[in-house]
């Protein structure tokens, strides 16, 4: 019978020769990862580090297309904020589907990019608002986010320190500000309850009454506001939304409406999700452990867990050194990486613990390299159906997925590589401190210790 | 034997055109009593198709205020131990009375959201509240003494970090009973100041009507025992006429009721009641408490009638939701559907020693604004547990979902603030078109040139193999959409990869094969001890990996929660159909002698 092979049966090759060659070189790449982790870190997305959320309407025939309107906010960020790296944006379509308004054509534009406003001009600002408001404290927003909390001294008229706001910053050459106080926000969310409330218990509500008791009570609440006071407010430089209708305004004319919200949104993965996952993965390795422990023996379990780790350093160590992106996808990739390795070491292993049972009384050096060389064919032919998979998806899919398909490459090499030059290497090397244990304990003639080290 | 077989093959034929059937209402338009039985549709995430984005905005402010409520009642006791420790009396033998007597000297007032003046009738006693018991009560707080009077307050760093923390819990909150939901990978972010926008991908109307309810749901579980001497409406009766009679169309089906324990008021519509109700005053001490009472035919069990009806309810609740330790689905005395409760060991102490006190009494059990029940107390309660039953005239499915969803939200705890829905609007993908398309394309592309390397390698075996490919596709699909997951586009490349198991498993037993035969194995022998010898491989190393998604599951939420599922599903369809379905294969193949004593592989 005629097979098509990748290697000959029956040759061993020696893979164990130099186990301390290989040992050294994944030591090291491990080691670079690690510093490259510690110094460089992650090129964090939106995902991980927060951005700003934009909502832009337009008439419902203006000319929009969502990649156009990509492709154009990365312009604008381009000259904007200097050339730099403008990073990830994502463009989604509002009101979709059933919800489709008739009166406008919305988008929400997500960037990386948090502020326009350099901390020098910021200083500057504090300085004249400090002038203008004697015994305010002021504070700026952590995180590059373009917004002023001023506490007054004592609570001042509503709209006359609206005014006096509006004055300091169009001197400071941002005439563009929303300013916001804590009673005004408290009157809106009692607004937003009293017309939810009216909204749940009467049922028989139309779209059109709520939009108009909406309306009536931004009204009455803009009266009621002017009579207040109040000692906090917070103000936000609206450059970014300034710049962005000027630039919308050019591109699309009349079909563009307005800018409606710039707001900075948080992470969607917030650190303790991380941490959990990372405690997650702990869990995990113990329970490979235990698995393993039970189905082999102790010797297997530390090569499969490091085989796993030295996998998952190096491919995170080529993100950051890389420094691609590093968004949700990625973490599943990594995750897939993680079972891949797993699978692949205990294959391996298997194929160990066979060969022990047929020659018991062989060194252990040649078991492995039987076990190595008969699974290795096998060990390539996956690795290379899976390859081709994940190659065609990182050439021709684009952005995120390819991304997605690059750690995918990488962990499948490094995959491999490992569970043949890292994992039974280890397992050798465990072997070995086994049996010097047992020749001591066999020397000294304690049958007790002789049991102990029993396999 | 043979009939053994052919069960076999009957059984998987059977799975396979399940699976199928589960899928289709997903590919093509069906008939509605087709979707009647598979209803289920393969849901697309938010990248491929968008969803719903809602706005939430977080009353920070009730918070800070309720904070300042419990350091005003807090002061109280202590400057009453503190002064009855200056007289030389111990604080903890007074009798209420005197305490009651002792409070009177201090007047204490909140004068703002994060504000306290504390007014001493001896002026002797305001070296009573220095700092260091201030410190005790709520460290944030600042103190300024004056001529027999002392104001306390937050600091503008202090309202903001106090701000910054409620948002920051909720927020947290909001994530956890998003992801509760299950297989969605939903996006929850804080934006701007105090708002979290929570993107939900296209779920089905109902589900997505139950999410939406949860998420703006307080959660604020309390224990309220009626007060029957409250009577706040037995003096109502002329009111409540003329009321309808002045308001027609509002108060329609209002009505003036009484029994045993007193008046009360019920009506069809709750927002009847509640504008009655803001014409009367109701003392300080007493909250009115509104139910959704259904009247059942106590000999067949229909239900009768629905109504709204009043209860006189404690202000202040006794026992709320932070005593509680685990809610859980069960089972009442007919079989249906409710929720148990199990307290702390304070909380079992304090309904143990509310029961025991008021034995005859009702105690309504409410879930923010609404009794969810309000059941008669016969004996004291010990053991710290109680029991939420669900109203509504549904079928139990119904109130199945509905116990679930409230014991998600009671076990990730409450809101420390109230959040209110800003808006609500359908959002499209995050990837564009082209994006999905070319990803697709290239995920095809993969699935083929894999194929077509099996069926390059391994000849006829590959033809086999990738037939166990295509099943295996078919059943993750089918699982998918059978639990409900939404698909994203890593989740789709997700399945390229358990695809790649699921051939790795083929390459296995076709290695372990080809060493049989050239060990000089007839065909069926080879098979036999290929597939046996292989089995064990393929186990051990999927079920390690298996234990990894299982834990994964266990302990981590949001995408890492959807991607261990996945896998799990990959694991469990590859092990299926690379073993089962190709032996199956290889089986009929062999008895029905189109394999001879040479094995294409």
């Amino acid at each position: 019978m005629q097979f098509r092979e990748i290697f000959k049966p029956g040759v061993v090759w020696d893979f164990l020769g130099r186990r301390r060659v290989f040992f050294a070189v994944s030591a090291t790449m491990v080691l670079l990862s690690v510093l490259s982790l510690t110094i460089l870190g992650f090129n964090k997305g939106i995902d991980f580090k927060g951005g700003t959320k934009i909502v832009v309407g337009f008439k419902p025939d203006a000319p929009v297309e969502r990649e156009a309107l990509r492709d154009m906010l990365g312009e604008f960020l381009k000259t904007a904020s200097g050339g730099s790296d403008v990073g990830q944006i994502e463009v989604q379509d509002f009101s979709v589907g059933s919800g489709a308004s008739n009166d406008s054509k919305d988008f929400l534009l997500l960037t990386e990019i948090t502020s326009l406003v350099t901390d020098e001009q910021k200083q500057a600002i504090i300085a004249k608002l400090g002038e203008a408001f004697p015994g305010a404290v002021i504070d700026v927003a952590k995180e590059g986010e373009d917004r002023f909390f001023v506490n007054l001294a004592a609570a001042a008229n509503v709209n006359e320190t609206y005014e006096k706001l509006t004055g300091v910053f169009g001197a400071a050459g941002f005439p563009k500000i929303t300013v916001n106080s804590d009673v005004q926000r408290q009157i809106e969310v009692n607004n937003y309850r009293t017309l939810q409330m009216a909204a749940t218990e009467d049922e028989n509500l139309g779209d059109a009454e709520i939009k108009q008791r909406e309306d009536a009570a931004k009204a009455a609440m803009a009266e009621d506001l002017k009579k207040r006071s109040d000692d906090r407010f917070t103000v936000t430089i609206e450059e970014f939304k300034a710049k962005l209708t000027d630039s919308m305004k050019q591109k699309y004319g009349d079909g563009f409406i307005a800018v409606r919200e710039s707001t900075s949104v948080s992470p969607s993965v917030a650190g303790d999700m991380l941490n959990q996952g990372l405690v997650a993965i702990l869990y995990a390795l113990l329970g490979i452990v235990i698995y393993i422990t039970l189905r082999f023996d102790v010797r297997y379990a530390p090569g499969a867990i490091v085989a796993l780790l030295h996998d998952v350093f190096i491919v995170i160590g080529c993100f950051s050194i890389a420094q691609i992106k590093f968004t949700m996808p990625i973490i599943a990739a990594v995750l897939t990486i993680a079972g891949y390795s797993i699978n692949d070491t205990i294959v391996v292993f298997d194929r160990i613990r066979e060969v022990i049972e047929k020659y018991p009384k062989a060194p252990m050096k040649m078991v492995i390299n039987n076990a190595v060389s008969q699974t290795l064919s096998r060990t390539v032919l996956t690795s290379v159906t899976t390859q081709m998979a994940v190659l065609s998806i990182f050439l021709l899919g684009g952005g995120l997925i390819r991304d997605f398909a690059f750690a995918m490459c990488v962990g499948l090499v490094v995959g491999t590589y490992s569970s043949i030059f890292i994992a039974s290497p280890l397992f050798l090397t465990l072997h070995e401190v086994f049996e010097a244990r047992r020749a001591e304990a066999a020397a000294t003639g304690d049958a007790a210790a002789v049991a102990r080290t029993q396999i | 034997m043979d009939s053994k077989r052919n069960w076999k093959v009957l059984g998987t034929s059977l799975l396979m055109v399940l699976a199928v059937l589960q899928i289709l209402p997903s590919l093509v338009e069906m008939p509605s009593f087709y979707t009647s039985i598979f209803s289920n549709q393969l849901n697309l995430g938010l990248d491929l198709k968008g969803g719903l984005e809602l706005k939430y905005t977080v009353d920070y402010k009730r918070a800070i205020a309720d904070n300042t409520n419990k350091l005003r009642d807090a002061l109280r006791e202590r400057l009453v131990d503190a002064a009855a420790k200056k007289a030389g009396k111990d604080g903890a033998t007074l009798t209420n009375a005197e305490r009651d007597e002792i409070g009177k000297r201090f007047t204490i007032t909140k004068t703002g959201v994060g504000s306290i003046d504390v007014a001493f009738a001896q002026a002797d006693e305001v070296a009573l509240l220095d700092k260091d018991m201030l410190d005790t009560i709520d460290q944030r707080f600042e103190l300024r003494g004056g001529e027999g009077k002392a104001s306390l307050f937050l600091p503008d760093k202090a309202i903001t970090e106090l701000k910054n923390e409620i948002v920051a819990q909720t927020l947290q909150v909001v994530r956890k009973r998003v992801d509760a939901f299950g297989l969605v990978e939903p996006d929850v972010r804080k934006s701007g100041d105090a708002d979290i926008d929570v993107q939900l991908p296209g779920l089905s109307e109902r589900q997505m009507a139950v999410v939406r309810e949860k998420i703006g749901q307080a959660a604020q579980l309390t224990f309220r025992m009626v007060v029957p001497e409250a009577k706040v409406f037995d003096s109502q009766q002329s009111a409540v006429e003329s009321f309808k009679a002045a308001n027609a169309e509002k108060a329609k089906t209002l009505q003036w009721s009484q029994d045993g324990r007193g008046a009360f008021l019920r009506s069809e519509k709750k927002s009847e009641l509640l504008a009655f109700i803001k014409t009367v005053s109701v003392p300080d001490n007493v909250m009115i408490g509104y139910e959704l009472v259904e009247e059942k035919d106590p000999t067949s069990g229909e239900v009768r009638d629905t109504y709204w009806r009043t209860y006189d309810l404690q202000a202040v609740a006794p026992l709320t939701g932070d005593n509680l330790t685990r809610a859980a689905v069960g089972y009442g005395e007919k079989g249906e559907p409710v929720v148990n409760l199990e307290f702390d060991s304070r909380g079992a102490r304090i309904f143990g020693d509310l029961t025991e006190k008021n034995v005859g009494n009702l105690m309504a059990i409410m879930l923010d604004g609404d009794v969810s029940s309000a059941p008669r107390i016969n004996e004291r309660i010990g053991g710290g547990r109680a029991q939420i039953t669900l109203g509504g005239a549904r079928s139990v499915a119904q109130q199945m979902e509905e116990a679930r969803a409230l014991v998600t939200v009671l076990n990730n705890g409450a809101y420390k603030a109230p959040v209110i829905k800003v808006h609500d609007v359908e959002v499209g993908p995050s990837l564009g078109r082209d994006a999905v398309r070319s990803g697709m394309i290239s995920i095809v592309l993969g699935f083929i040139l894999a194929a077509l390397f099996m069926l390059w390698y391994y000849r006829q075996g590959g033809v086999i193999a990738n037939i166990a490919l295509l099943c295996n596709l078919i059943l993750v699909t089918a699982c998918l959409v059978a639990f409900n997951a939404a698909l994203t586009l890593p989740g789709m490349a997700g399945i390229v990869l358990t695809v790649g198991m699921a051939l790795d498993a083929n390459v296995l037993i076709f290695e372990r094969v080809r060493e049989e035969l050239r060990n000089g194995r007839s065909v069926r022998n080879a098979l036999d001890l290929g597939y046996g010898k292989a089995f064990w491989t393929i186990f051990d190393a999927q079920i390690t990996t298996a234990i990894a998604g299982f834990v994964l599951m266990q302990y981590a939420t949001g995408p890492i929660y959807g991607f261990a599922v996945t896998m799990l599903i990959g694991i469990g369809c590859s092990m299926f159909t690379s073993i089962f379905v190709t032996r199956l294969i290889y089986n009929y193949l062999l008895d029905s002698g189109k394999i001879g004593a040479e094995l294409s592989l």
